[in-house]
C-alpha cells in the first residue's frame, strides 16, 4: 500500500513537471518545428501521457467506486436508524 | 455494447473536432497558399480489445489513441498524429531526430523503410526513461501530399517484446482512404448508401426526434456489423460521421 502511495507521489511530481514543460514545447512547435517534426515529438509525449493516464484511469475508477459506495452505506445506516444524527 | 460505442462516439465527436479546428485555424493561411491539400482519411486497425482514449491536454496534432492492458503500470498504447508539412522526408526525419535527441533520458533510432497499405513509410524507435519505468516506442512516419502521418505505438520495456508483433500489424494496416465507405466491400457499401439515401428522404419530409432515435439505432447496427473486419478506428470515425449526419437539421448529406 505504501509503495502505491509513493508511486502516486512520484507520478504527481512527474505530471506536474510535464505540465510546466508544456509552454516550452508549444513554443517550439509553433515556431521552428511546426511542420517539421512537431507531430512526432508530440506523438511520443502523448503516448507517454496515455500510458500513465491508463494507470491513472484504473486508480480513478477505484476511487469513483469507493465514493459511490460510501454514500450508499451512510444512507442505509440512516434508514436503519443507526445514524449518529 | 452498442450503447457503449455510441457514447464513445459522442465523446470523440466533441474531442476530435476541437483539435482539428485548432490545427486548421493555425495553418489556415499556410493552406490557402498551397496548390493542393490532401483530403485522405487516415485509418489503422488497433488490436480489437484495446480501448479508445484521449489524454488530458493532448496535442493539437493528435487524432485518436487506443490503450491496451500491460503487465506493468505503463499500459501499451497507440496514437495517430497528423501535421501539415512543407519539407521532404529526409528533412522531416532530420528534424524528428533533433527533437527526440533534445529530450532528456531519451534515445532515438531510424530503423529504415516500412511498408503499409498507405505506402512506404519510415520506422523509428524511441526509448524513454520515466520515473515509473522505462518505455519503448515504435513510430511510423509517412509523408504524403503535404501531410505527415505519425503512428506512435508504446509499451513498457517489460511488455515491448510481446507487443512488438502487434505494433507491426497496426502499422501494416495503416491506410489512407478517400472516403470511409471506399474500403468496404460493394455489398456493405450499398447498405450504407441505402441508409443515407433513406435518411436524405426523411429529412426532406418531417424529421421527428423519434425518427432520429430510430436512425441512430439502425446506423449503429450497420456499423457494428462491419467493425470486426474494419477495426475500432474505422468504427469510431464512421459512428462520428454518421451521427453528425443523423443529427443534422438540414438536408445536406455527404459521406466523407
Amino acid at each position: 500500500m505504501s509503495s502505491k502511495i509513493l508511486l502516486v507521489f512520484f507520478l504527481s511530481l512527474y505530471l506536474a513537471a510535464g505540465f510546466t514543460q508544456e509552454p516550452e514545447l508549444t513554443g517550439r512547435a509553433s515556431s521552428s518545428y511546426r511542420g517539421k517534426g512537431a507531430a512526432s515529438g508530440y506523438g511520443s509525449r502523448d503516448a507517454t501521457a496515455l500510458s500513465i493516464m491508463g494507470w491513472g484511469l484504473g486508480l480513478g475508477i477505484g476511487i469513483a467506486t469507493l465514493c459511490a459506495l460510501i454514500p450508499n452505506n451512510t444512507s442505509s445506516n440512516e434508514h436503519n436508524g443507526s445514524s449518529s444524527h | 455494447m452498442l450503447m457503449f460505442n455510441f457514447l464513445l462516439a459522442l465523446v470523440f465527436l466533441h474531442a476530435t473536432t476541437a483539435p482539428k479546428q485548432l490545427e486548421e485555424s493555425g495553418s489556415a493561411q499556410k493552406s490557402a497558399s498551397k496548390p493542393f491539400s490532401s483530403q485522405y482519411i487516415p485509418i489503422f486497425k488497433p488490436p480489437s480489445e484495446w480501448e479508445p482514449a484521449l489524454p488530458k491536454d493532448h496535442s493539437p496534432f493528435l487524432q485518436i489513441a487506443f490503450l491496451g492492458k500491460g503487465s506493468t503500470d505503463l499500459r501499451p498504447s497507440v496514437n495517430l498524429s497528423v501535421e501539415e508539412v512543407d519539407v521532404s522526408e529526409k528533412e522531416y526525419l532530420k528534424a524528428v531526430k533533433a527533437i527526440h535527441q533534445a529530450e532528456p533520458d531519451t534515445t532515438w533510432r531510424d530503423l529504415g523503410k516500412f511498408s503499409t497499405q498507405a505506402g512506404t513509410g519510415r520506422l523509428t524507435e524511441i526509448a524513454k526513461k520515466l520515473p515509473i519505468g522505462e518505455m519503448k516506442m515504435l513510430q511510423l512516419i509517412l509523408l504524403k501530399e503535404s501531410k505527415a502521418y505519425i503512428i506512435t505505438a508504446a509499451a513498457s520495456k517489460a511488455d515491448y517484446m510481446k507487443e512488438q508483433p502487434r505494433f507491426f500489424q497496426i502499422f501494416r494496416s495503416f491506410s489512407l482512404s478517400e472516403s470511409l465507405l471506399s474500403p468496404l466491400s460493394p455489398d456493405s457499401r450499398e447498405k450504407f448508401e441505402t441508409f443515407f439515401a433513406h435518411l436524405t428522404q426523411q429529412m426532406g419530409e418531417e424529421y421527428t426526434d423519434q425518427l432520429r432515435a430510430q436512425n441512430i439505432q439502425s446506423f449503429q447496427k450497420i456499423v457494428a456489423e462491419q467493425s470486426p473486419s474494419m477495426g475500432k478506428h474505422w468504427e469510431l470515425l464512421m459512428l462520428k460521421n454518421g451521427l453528425e449526419k443523423i443529427s443534422q437539421e438540414h438536408n445536406s448529406l455527404k459521406i466523407n
